[in-house]
């Protein structure tokens, strides 16, 4: 028995990283080791409660690893991209660029 | 999803790692001197005996320490210099520099020469190491300007 046909282009596709801000998020730490909650809400331009539950949700999934850290007696969050984390993101933008490319084709 | 929904997503990983270069990817020339200083610490730390080895090697490594507290601290990141990507051949190179510049130390030690020769050597991968922090930065940051989640 054959699995059934996916359209082309979209195997892959991570409705985890789906939501914009949240494949923004794992495209900042991918390029850090971690990064802290108040850089990433800056980069993002986004409030902090948006910047929360992104980061719960990938979290869940275990693309994000989100620490506590006290520093200068603030209490900070730091979130890093699990190796989970970065193969999804991979998988993810290689499924869209799949997307990109097959139009092209499809319309000759 | 449609091919405008997926080209709006690549664009939108592209956008925040060129924000992201623009806005924090840089680091003040003291923060690659200190890395300098670290390296030819660690240098130099070859070309002693024991004792003065051993607290060469633990100011360099309370250094190296530091700097990656003060990066976050000051920052609100850490980017590993190890970390895979266009830089990784760069860090592999610095590192095997590194190396040979410890064991001309040891050969030092060995050969009984004086501190001077020792000091010029650990001086020499300070420079090198300090030139190369620069250059990784740069490279990291083109990197991050270059984008090509889009292409």
């Amino acid at each position: 028995m054959s699995a059934p046909e996916q359209p082309s282009g979209r195997e892959g596709i991570d409705m985890v990283l789906h939501a914009p801000a949240r494949m923004q998020i794992a495209a900042l730490l991918g390029k850090v080791s971690d990064m802290e909650f108040a850089r990433i809400r800056d980069l993002l331009k986004v409030s902090d409660s948006v910047l929360s539950k992104h980061l719960s949700a990938l979290s869940e999934a275990g693309y994000v690893d989100l620490r506590k850290a006290t520093a200068g007696g603030r209490q900070r969050t730091w979130a890093s991209l699990t190796r989970d984390g970065r193969r999804a993101f991979a998988t993810h933008v290689a499924a869209l660029r799949a997307i990109v490319d097959q139009v092209p084709q499809a319309a000759e | 999803m449609n091919q405008d929904e997926a080209r709006s997503a690549l664009d939108g990983v592209d956008d925040i790692q060129r924000e992201f270069a623009l806005a924090c990817a840089k680091y003040p020339f003291w923060r690659h001197a200190a890395f300098g200083l670290v390296m030819g610490l660690l240098v130099l730390a070859q070309g002693f005996d024991l004792l003065p080895k051993m607290a060469l090697v633990v100011v360099a490594m309370a250094g190296c320490a530091w700097l990656v507290t003060d990066d976050r601290r000051r920052y609100g990141m850490f980017v590993n210099g190890y970390r895979k990507g266009r830089t990784l051949p760069w860090t592999l190179a610095l590192v095997a520099v590194m190396l040979a510049a410890g064991g001309v130390e040891v050969y030092a030690y060995f050969a009984g020469w004086s501190l001077a020769p020792k000091l010029g050597i650990a001086a020499a991968a300070f420079a090198v190491a300090l030139m190369g922090s620069v250059l990784w930065t740069r490279i990291y940051r083109r990197e991050l300007l270059a984008g090509g989640a889009a292409k």
